[in-house]
């Protein structure tokens, strides 16, 4: 696409409005009709162009406007779509500003130095005037497109400046020529249009201190003081060397400007439109933002999928061991009481050994016997101990049985809590803590397995009284008060559950295995590490929610269950089945 | 008159086990143990006759080879007079209703509770002889 520059052939597409001296006078009719043509024609040459629309919506047009335009009548230029087809992009936005200032009635008294395509596809300089008018009882707007006609101020120039000047007008960015003085020498229509300057406002010779003052005076440079920042302005355009600077002026565009020493001590100053490059580069960053939060998510997504799938093959390598062992352990088990059974029965089959033997070998006997007793005792008690862990671990691969219905939330934790609470206080009547419920009303009911969720609170709850406890005896200030922290959230697609405790807390080591089947922090023999890995079974994989953790140590433990509102019903285990 | 019961696992323990947990019954004859370590085997032994006539099964329910529930459901086709017990797994709820849709006498869970199986025997005793 090329600009093309029409101040030195004005009449090239117009048809020949005279044709010198060489025209003989007509001798015919048709002769003098073509001569009226032709003086219509010379006439129609110096009426504007004259278009009105409102919105986007050309409403007239006339023979003027058609010709400037190079279309062959008004008619081709009513058909188009929008007043807009004839703005080139770059313009488009100060085009729409300078329509709506105007079909708002307010009336700009200067010239606005445009361009528009023709017919062709070529691009033209025009001057324009708009004016409010009333059309069909409704406001419009009335554009007039003028040739581009040199100002008066350049009239006297030489024939090589003109030309000069027409080339710089053909040039697609703006240029402005300062001389050694700093005066400017000269500008071009992309220059005017760019900076939405009136044609004819600076013209040769004006200094550019009165150029910034203008600019200061419309608003360009903000608050600030005059005086401060066109020294400023002045100083960056005056610098000998190449200057870079990046501006948005008033046409809405974003200005690539550089100065250039010229050899004589002048300057000229390019402004390049790079509105398109910053938009490009700017919707590159957002994609790039965009892609990197996706990014982010999904590594989260993945780890949380990791996790997930550890958590199951050991809750499924956990169920297998639990089932092969299940049957010796039940062998073990009876054997070892039949045989405390068959002891007693032999003894009294046996009958008082007093007669039989001596004094020290009765003591050796009763005292063998007594062994043998607390040995099948103490084999019972491994093999209950055993027992129980076997069927919480074989609880991972099957359900209670329990039924998805809609529960009330709320009231499940707090059953849960006087649950937990009174086993705790059964163990140790002194303990005691504060409860703190902030259970929200806004939560209603939720489709779980409430006998599955109800074995995860108390479990919550009884770990945390137990870091309670144990903060409290290790606590020697006297200072310290257990406190437990319920909380309820509606999160509209989802719930939370938060239970917060100010116990012994835990340190990041126990907090990356605190899931994990067998983990334990408790003594021997006093808990079997399945609590919580169960528990991420039931919330994780069977209610497809989230369980979090976060501590500090000797401060407090938080776990957070969150649940979703549509949950697909699945049994516990069903997912490894498949 | 001493009733058969006839305990199918393929555990062999198994027969150590029931012999000492109901060795006082075994003592006074009110009851007398067969074995089978397969279902096909205790088809086997009830095709051929055992002495005395056995009038319980007791069927575990995982076993290699034809499970507890065919076997079930051979019984109930042959002698549905025979009482079946079948013992199932903790939780396993499927097996339960399978084996009681089958025709299952009663059910006992493992670990199996003797004292809990003893009444069940005891109870099953009383129903037949009264009938």
């Amino acid at each position: 696409m090329t600009v093309v520059s029409n101040d030195d052939d004005t009449g090239r597409d117009q048809p020949v409005a005279e044709e010198g001296p060489a025209t003989p006078p007509p001798d015919t009719v048709k002769g003098t009709l073509d001569s009226a043509r032709r003086y219509r024609d010379q006439v129609l040459s110096v009426i504007p162009g004259l278009l009105i629309h409102r919105g986007d919506h050309i409403l007239h047009c006339n023979e003027g406007l058609a010709r400037l335009l190079g279309y062959e009548a008004p008619d081709d230029i009513l058909v188009l779509p929008s007043v807009l087809d004839l703005v080139p992009e770059d313009a488009v936005y100060a085009e729409r500003q300078a329509y709506a200032r105007c079909l708002s009635g307010v009336i700009r008294h200067d010239v606005r130095r445009i361009k528009r395509f023709r017919a062709n596809h070529d691009l033209q300089w025009f001057d324009q005037l708009l004016e409010p008018v009333d059309w069909g009882g409704q406001p419009a707007v009335m554009e007039m497109l003028a040739q581009v006609r040199p100002h008066t101020g350049f009239i006297e120039l030489p024939h090589q400046w003109q030309r000069l000047q027409a080339a710089i007008d053909a040039m697609p960015n703006g240029v402005l020529m300062l001389d050694s003085e700093g005066r400017m020498e000269g500008l071009n229509s992309e220059m005017l249009r760019l900076w939405d300057y009136p044609p004819g406002l600076f013209p040769p010779g004006t200094p550019m201190d009165v150029m910034l003052h203008y600019n200061h005076e419309r608003g360009d440079y903000g608050d600030g003081t005059p005086s401060e920042k066109i020294a400023m302005m002045r100083a960056q355009l005056t610098r000998k060397g190449a200057h870079n600077a990046e501006r948005r002026v008033p046409s809405g565009r974003v200005l690539d400007i550089r100065t250039a020493p010229r050899a004589d001590g002048g300057m000229v100053v390019t402004h390049m439109d790079i509105t398109d490059r910053k938009r490009i580069e700017d919707e590159l960053r957002e994609a790039k933002e965009h892609a990197e939060t996706l990014l982010r998510e999904l590594q989260d997504t993945q780890q949380q999928l990791i996790v997930q799938e550890k958590m199951a093959s050991l809750g499924q390598l956990t169920a297998g061991i639990a089932h092969e062992l299940k049957n010796p352990l039940n062998f073990v088990n009876n054997f070892a009481d039949l045989s405390g059974e068959l002891l007693d029965e032999l003894l009294e089959l046996l009958g008082p050994m007093d007669a039989r033997l001596s004094a020290d070998a009765r003591a050796e006997a009763d005292d063998l016997i007594d062994s043998l007793k607390g040995n099948l005792l103490k084999i019972a008690n491994h093999g209950r101990r055993a027992d129980s862990i076997v069927k919480s671990m074989l609880a991972h691969s099957r359900g209670g049985g329990g039924e998805w219905q809609e529960t009330d939330v709320n009231a499940l934790v707090d059953e849960a809590l006087a649950l937990a609470y009174h086993a705790v206080r059964a163990q140790d009547r002194d303990f005691n803590t504060a409860f703190v419920r902030r259970y929200d009303p806004a939560i209603g009911t939720l489709k779980i397995v409430p006998q599955d969720i109800s074995r995860v609170l108390v479990n919550l709850f009884t770990n945390a009284f137990y870091a309670l406890r144990k903060r409290q005896t290790l606590d020697s200030t006297g200072g310290y008060s257990p406190t437990l922290t319920i909380a309820t959230i509606d999160r509209n697609d989802r719930i939370e559950i938060r239970v917060r405790d100010n116990g012994i807390g835990m340190p990041q080591t126990v907090i990356e295995k605190v899931f994990a089947p067998f983990f334990t922090t408790k003594p021997t023999g006093e808990g079997t590490g399945l609590g919580l890995s169960l528990s991420y079974d039931i919330v994780v994989h069977q209610h497809r929610g989230r369980f979090d953790v976060s501590s500090v140590e000797n401060d407090h433990a938080e776990f957070t269950i969150t649940l979703p509102r549509a949950a697909t019903a699945m049994a516990l285990g069903e997912r490894r089945k498949t | 008159m001493t009733l058969g019961i006839l305990v199918v696992d393929d555990e062999p323990d198994v027969a150590e086990l029931f012999k000492q947990r109901f060795r006082a019954e075994l003592r006074n004859g009110q009851v007398a143990f067969h074995f089978a370590t397969s279902a096909e085997q205790a088809l086997e032994s009830l095709a051929s006759g055992l002495t005395p006539e056995t009038f319980l099964v007791l069927s575990d329910i995982n076993m290699p080879g034809m499970s507890g529930l065919d076997l079930l459901q051979r019984l109930r086709a042959q002698s549905p007079d025979v009482p079946v017990i079948m013992v199932t797994a903790y939780g396993d709820i499927e097996n339960r209703r399978r084996a009681l849709d089958i025709g299952a006498t009663d059910l006992v869970t493992k670990p199996v509770d003797f004292v809990e199986l003893k009444k069940m025997v005891n109870s099953i005793i009383a129903q037949t002889q009264a009938a």
